[in-house]
C-alpha cells in the first residue's frame, strides 16, 4: 500500500490513512537509522565529548586520577607555541596539495577509463585500485625506502637527470612536497573508484546527444560530467580533505616529523604530545582545535550535502 | 545479558518491515529472511567469539615486550622455562611505537593481562608513579622465588638504581644498549689511520672518507637517536643538561660546543645520514656502504652475521670518541610485574630465571647484541667470542650515564630533537638554537 | 563514443604511464619480499638476484600468520557486512524520508569521522572490557564499523541523491512499500556505488592497526599487527615484512578485481524515460 493512492483525503478530525501511513514511514525511518546513530554516538561522540573535558586539564594517560584543571590554558598553549603554528601551516598546505592533486589526477583518470573499452577498463581500474588497498605502515615503508639517497629508486632516477642533489626528505623546503607524492600515489585509487562509480551513473544519452550537437569533449568534460558529479565531488573532497588534514601515518614514517618539523602535522603533534611528552590534556586541545579548523574548512561542503531531504 | 542484544535487532526490523501488509512476492520474503538470518547469525558470531571462561590446566603467564629478533631468541628460552616450571607462557611481542599503550591502558583498567612487562629507564617514572607496578623488595630476598645460586648481587648496581623508585625496586634489570663507534678495519688502515678516540681524530677521518665520496653514517633524523647521541657526546665533553644545582642549563659553552661539533660532523656524513635513524645508519654498514658509523650496540649482531652481512669479521668497534673524559649512554630494559598481575609470585620466578646467570648467557650465545647487567658475565671469554663489541659496550656498565629521566625530560629531548635536526640539515646556530630551547623549557626544571 | 585519433594516443599513454606510476612501488614490495636483505639494500635497483623464499617461510614460523589472515577474514568481511547494511539503512532513511532532524543527523555524522583517534581509543577499551569483549575479534569489528560509518553514510548520501526522484516514485505508484522500493528499485541502481563503500570498507578495515592491536590478545591478531612487529621502530626485517605485506595484500587486491565489474555497470541509463 503506497502513500500515493491517497489523492483525496479526506479532512476529518481522526487520523487519515495518509497520517497513519506517514508515521509509519517515521518509525521505519528512525528504525532504519538508529544502529547507525547509536554505534556512531556511543563510540564516536561520547569520546569527543570526553575529549572536549579533557582538554581543560593537565594529566597523562593513566593518570586520570591526578588531573589537574588548568581550563583553557592547553589552548593558550597552543596557540603561544611556535611548534604547534607550523604544525597547523603544514598540514594546510599538505591538504592543499594533496587534495588538489589527487582530485584532478584521480578525476582525470577515471574520465579517461571510461572512454576505452570496457574489458580494459576494468583490469586498469583494478590495477589501479591497489596502492589503496596495501597497509599504511608498508606505504610508509616503501616510499622511504624509494627516498632513502643512498638506496632508493627516486635517486637513482634523479641522478640520470644530474639532480642528485635534490633535497628530498631530508631537506626543509622539499620533505613535505615528498610526503604529498606518496599520500597521492596512496590515496588517489579512493578518488578514482568514488569516481568511476559516480560517472557510471551518469546516462550516456547524455553524451550522445551533445555529440550530436557537436559538443567537444571538454566542453562535455565541464558542462555534464562535473556538474552532473557534483554531489560524488562533495563527498570525495570532504572524505579525502578530512582524511588528508589527519594525516598522520604516512608522515610519521618517513620523516618523524622532520626535518626540524618541516613536516609535523598536527596529529604528529598531538601524538607526541600525549605518549612522548605525556600531556595528554595538551594533546586533546590539540585534536579540538583540529576538530574546529576541520569543520570550519569542510562544514561548507556539508551544508550542501545535508539539505533537508526531499519528500518521495 | 547485554550479549543478547544484537539479537534484538533482526527481529526487530523483520517486524517492522512486515507491519505492512504485504502484497509481497515470495522473492521478497525470501529475501527479507535472508536478511534476518544473516544479521542474526553477524550477532551469534560476536558473540560466541567472546572468549569462554576455559580453564586453564595450569598457570599462563603472559609476558608483554617489543617484537623483533631479540623476542624470537626470548621466545625459545620461555619455552624452556615453561617445560621446566610446568606453567604456560604466552610471549606477546608487539610493535615497539604500540607497546606503551597497549601496556597502559590494560595496567590502568587492571585486566590482568600482562603478568611480566618490558619496561625501558624512560617509562619507569610514569607507571611508578601511576602505581602499575608491584615492588620486588620482598621477592628477590625469598630463595624460593629466585632458586639458590641466583647472586642478587651479581645485577650491576647502576641498573638497579635506574629501577628502584622511592627506595623501592620494581623492575629486574634485563637489557643493556649503548651507541657504539664501528668503522671497517680495512678502509681505516687504508687511510693510514687508527681507531679514533677524540672528537679532532673523528673529524679528521670523517672529512677523509667525505672526500672520497662516502662519508660516516649518522643517525640524524629528527628523533630519539640524534638526543642519544648527543647526551653520550655531552657526557664525553663532561657536561650534562643540567648544571651541579640540578636546573636547566643548556647555555653552558661545553654544551654550545657539543652541538657545534655535532653539526661538524654532519658535514662529513654519509649522504641520507640526515633522515636515518639507528636501522638505517646500521645497514649502510651492514651492506658495506659506509665505512664508519655510530649506531646502536643492541642491533650489531646483524653486522657480524655471515649470511646476511657484507663486512663480517672486517669491522672493529670502539666507544664513542670523547673531548675529556671517556663516557658512554646506558640505556636499559627491565622486567616488572604489573600490580593487577594474577600471579605476582609466579612472574616474579620467571623474571628471576630470566635474568639468572645461566639464562642470560644463554641469551648472550643466542643473540650477541644481546647485554646483560650481570658483572660476572661482562668477562665471559664465550660471549666475548661472538661479540668483539663486548668490552666497548661494558663501558657503558661502568661509566655510562642514563638520559634524564625526570617527569619533563621528554619533552626538553624532543625539542633538542628538533633544534638538533634544525642545526645539522639546516645549518641553524648551535647557540642561538639552544637559547631557544633553555628559554622555553627552563622553567619546568 | 568513438573519440578521435590524437586524443586515443594521447589517453592511451596517459594511462600507461600511471600504471607504471601505480605499479612501481607495488613490485618493489613484491620484490623485496624474494630478495636476501643483502640484495634489496644494494646503490642501485637490482633487478637480477638469487630469489629466496626464506622470507616466507619465516613469516609463516616466526609469527602465527595462519591464524592472523583468519581473524583479518573474519573482521574485515563482518564489519564491512554490518557497515555496509546500517549505514546504507540510514542513507537511506536520511534521503528518502522527510526526516525532522535529518540535517543535524547527517552532520553527526560527519562530526564522528572528525572525532581524533586517539580520544577513542580508551573509551572504547573501558566499554569492551566491561562487555567482556576484550580479546575477541568484537573489539575490531565494532572499531572498524564505527570508523568506517560516516565514510559509508555519506558515500550512499550521495548516491542516493543523484538517483531521480521519479524512480521511487514510480515504484511506490506501482504498489511498493519504502523497503520494497529499496531493494528492488534503489539497490541495483546504486549497486556501483555498494560495490565501491565496500572495497574500500573491506580495505581500511583489513589495513587497520591501531584497533585491530590495542583491543585483542594473541590468538585474536590481525595480518596488520603481525606485518607491524615486523617493522619495528628499533630494527627493520625489510625481506619479512615485504613478505608479510605481500601476502596480505592478496585478498583485497582479489576483492577490488572481482568487484569491478559492478562498479563499472551502470543500470541507470535506460531506466529513465524521457
Amino acid at each position: 500500500m503506497g502513500i500515493m493512492t491517497i489523492t483525496a483525503a479526506p479532512s476529518s478530525a481522526f487520523q487519515t490513512p495518509k497520517v497513519r501511513a506517514i508515521h509509519r514511514d517515521q518509525r521505519l525511518a528512525i528504525l532504519l537509522l538508529l544502529p547507525a546513530a547509536m554505534t556512531i554516538f556511543l563510540v564516536m561522540i561520547v569520546p569527543l565529548g570526553f575529549a572536549l573535558y579533557a582538554s581543560l586539564f593537565d594529566y597523562s594517560l593513566g593518570q586520570e586520577n591526578n588531573m589537574s584543571f588548568v581550563f583553557l590554558d592547553n589552548y593558550l598553549r597552543f596557540f603561544a607555541d611556535p611548534v604547534a603554528f607550523r604544525s597547523l601551516i603544514n598540514t594546510v598546505v599538505f591538504t592543499l596539495l594533496s587534495l588538489s592533486l589527487g582530485l584532478s589526477l584521480g578525476l582525470g583518470i577515471a574520465v579517461l577509463l571510461k572512454r576505452i573499452n570496457p574489458a580494459t577498463a576494468n583490469v586498469l581500474r583494478a590495477i589501479f585500485a591497489m596502492p589503496l588497498l596495501i597497509s599504511p605502515i608498508i606505504v610508509g615503508l616503501v616510499w622511504r625506502y624509494i627516498y632513502d639517497p643512498t638506496y632508493g629508486l627516486a635517486y637513482y632516477l634523479l641522478r640520470f637527470v644530474g639532480l642528485q642533489n635534490f633535497g628530498g626528505l631530508t631537506s626543509s623546503a622539499t620533505a613535505l612536497l615528498c610526503i604529498v607524492v606518496a599520500d597521492v600515489w596512496h590515496t588517489t585509487p579512493f578518488i578514482i573508484l568514488v569516481a568511476s562509480a559516480g560517472l557510471t551513473m551518469i546516462p550516456d544519452e547524455l553524451y550522445e546527444a551533445a555529440r550530436i550537437d557537436g559538443a567537444s569533449s571538454f566542453h562535455m568534460l565541464f558542462r555534464i560530467t562535473i556538474p552532473l558529479l557534483a554531489k560524488v565531488l562533495t563527498v570525495l573532497i570532504l572524505v579525502r580533505g578530512t582524511d588528508a588534514f589527519r594525516i598522520f601515518d604516512l608522515v610519521y614514517g618517513l620523516t618523524g616529523g622532520g626535518p626540524a618539523n618541516a613536516t609535523t602535522s598536527l596529529s604528529v603533534f598531538a601524538y607526541k604530545q600525549a605518549f612522548e611528552n605525556n600531556k595528554m590534556g595538551f594533546a586533546m586541545a590539540t585534536s579540538v582545535i583540529t576538530l574546529v579548523c576541520l569543520v570550519v574548512l569542510f562544514g561548507p561542503f556539508m551544508r550542501n550535502s545535508a539539505r533537508k531531504g526531499k519528500e518521495i | 545479558m547485554l550479549k543478547k542484544l544484537p539479537l534484538l535487532f533482526p527481529v526487530a526490523l523483520s517486524r517492522m518491515s512486515s507491519a505492512a501488509p504485504s502484497t509481497s512476492s515470495p522473492v521478497e520474503s525470501k529475501l527479507r529472511r535472508r536478511r534476518t538470518l544473516g544479521l542474526t547469525l553477524t550477532a551469534l558470531l560476536l558473540a560466541w567469539s567472546s572468549p569462554g571462561g576455559h580453564a586453564a590446566a595450569g598457570i599462563t603467564l603472559t609476558v608483554s615486550r617489543w617484537a623483533g629478533p631479540q623476542a624470537d631468541t626470548q621466545r625459545q628460552l620461555l619455552d624452556e622455562y615453561a617445560k621446566e616450571a610446568g606453567v604456560t607462557v604466552k610471549l606477546d611481542a608487539i610493535d615497539y611505537g604500540q607497546l606503551k599503550q597497549k601496556q597502559t591502558l590494560n595496567m590502568r583498567t587492571k585486566t590482568g593481562e600482562y603478568d611480566l612487562v618490558y619496561v625501558p629507564e624512560a617509562w619507569m617514572g610514569e607507571y611508578s608513579k601511576a602505581g602499575y607496578l608491584t615492588s620486588l623488595d620482598n621477592y628477590v630476598t625469598n630463595p624460593k622465588l629466585t632458586g639458590d645460586d641466583w647472586n642478587f648481587a651479581d645485577l650491576a648496581k647502576v641498573g638497579l638504581g635506574i629501577y628502584t623508585v622511592d627506595g623501592s625496586l620494581l623492575a629486574l634489570p634485563y637489557f643493556v644498549q649503548t651507541p657504539l663507534l664501528v668503522y671497517n678495519q680495512d678502509a681505516l688502515k687504508q687511510g693510514g689511520f687508527e681507531a679514533p678516540k677524540t672528537w679532532a681524530d673523528l673529524l679528521k677521518i670523517a672529512k677523509y672518507f667525505k672526500e672520497k665520496g662516502s662519508g660516516i653514517a649518522l643517525p640524524y633524523r629528527q628523533g630519539s637517536a640524534i638526543t642519544d647521541v648527543l647526551a653520550v657526546l655531552l657526557a664525553g665533553n663532561g657536561a650534562s643538561f643540567f648544571n651541579p644545582e640540578g636546573k636547566l642549563a643548556l647555555t653552558q659553552p661545553a654544551v654550545v660546543e657539543t652541538v657545534k661539533f655535532m653539526q661538524e660532523l654532519g658535514q662529513y656524513s654519509l649522504n641520507g645520514s640526515k633522515g636515518w635513524h639507528w636501522d638505517e645508519v646500521n645497514k649502510a654498514l651492514q651492506f658495506g656502504q659506509a665505512p664508519m658509523g655510530i649506531t646502536a650496540s643492541g642491533l650489531v649482531k646483524a653486522l657480524e652475521d655471515e649470511n646476511d652481512s657484507n663486512v663480517a669479521g672486517k669491522l672493529g668497534y670502539a666507544p664513542i670518541p670523547y673531548n675529556k673524559q671517556p663516557a658512554a649512554l646506558l640505556q636499559s630494559w627491565a622486567w616488572a610485574v604489573p600490580a593487577d598481575s594474577k600471579h605476582k609470585e609466579e612472574s616474579f620466578k620467571l623474571a628471576a630465571w630470566l635474568t639468572s646467570k645461566a639464562a642470560l648467557s644463554k641469551m648472550s650465545k643466542a643473540d650477541p647484541s644481546f647485554i646483560s647487567f650481570r658483572v660476572s658475565l661482562t668477562s665471559d671469554p664465550e660471549i666475548a667470542k661472538k661479540a668483539p663489541w663486548l668490552g666497548t659496550a661494558n663501558q657503558a656498565l661502568t661509566n655510562g650515564v642514563t638520559l634524564p629521566l625526570r617527569p619533563e625530560a621528554p619533552q626538553l629531548l624532543n625539542a633538542l630533537a628538533t633544534g638538533l635536526s634544525g642545526v645539522v640539515t639546516n645549518g641553524d646556530d648551535p647557540a642561538k638554537m639552544l637559547e631557544g630551547v633553555q628559554t622555553s623549557l627552563a622553567s619546568k626544571f | 563514443m568513438k573519440p578521435l585519433r590524437l586524443g586515443s594516443i594521447a589517453t592511451w599513454i596517459i594511462l600507461g604511464l600511471f600504471t607504471l606510476w601505480t605499479v612501481v612501488p607495488i613490485a618493489l614490495v613484491v620484490l623485496n619480499s624474494f630478495k636476501r636483505a643483502k640484495d634489496i639494500f644494494t646503490t642501485s635497483p637490482q633487478l637480477w638476484f638469487t630469489p629466496t623464499l626464506v622470507n616466507y617461510v619465516n613469516a609463516l614460523t616466526k609469527a602465527n600468520f595462519g591464524l592472523y589472515y583468519c581473524n583479518s577474514i573474519v573482521v574485515a568481511v563482518v564489519s564491512t557486512a554490518v557497515v555496509i547494511g546500517i549505514g546504507t539503512f540510514a542513507a537511506y532513511a536520511l534521503t528518502s524520508f522527510r526526516l525532522i532532524a535529518a540535517n543535524t543527523v547527517a552532520n553527526g555524522f560527519f562530526l564522528g569521522k572528525l572525532v581524533p583517534v586517539i580520544s577513542m581509543l580508551l573509551p572504547l577499551f573501558v566499554i569492551i572490557n566491561s562487555l567482556g569483549l576484550r580479546g575477541t575479534l568484537a573489539g575490531p569489528i565494532i572499531a572498524h564499523v564505527a570508523l568506517n560509518l560516516p565514510f559509508v553514510v555519506w558515500l550512499m548520501m550521495g548516491f542516493l541523491r543523484d538517483v531521480p526522484p521519479e524512480l521511487q516514485q514510480a515504484a511506490m505508484i506501482d504498489g511498493c512499500t519504502r523497503m520494497q522500493t529499496f531493494w528492488k528499485v534503489l539497490v541495483p541502481v546504486i549497486l556501483p556505488g555498494i560495490a565501491a563503500a565496500s572495497v574500500l570498507a573491506m580495505q581500511y578495515s583489513w589495513n587497520e592497526l591501531l584497533f585491530s592491536l590495542q583491543l585483542t590478545t594473541l590468538d585474536t591478531y590481525t595480518v596488520p599487527v603481525g606485518i607491524a612487529g615486523f617493522v619495528g621502530s628499533i630494527s627493520v626485517d625489510w625481506g619479512l615484512s615485504s613478505a608479510a605485506a605481500t601476502a596480505a595484500m592478496i585478498p583485497p587486491i582479489l576483492l577490488g578485481f572481482f568487484v569491478q565489474k559492478y562498479i563499472a555497470s551502470g543500470t541507470i541509463g535506460g531506466s529513465v524515460k524521457g
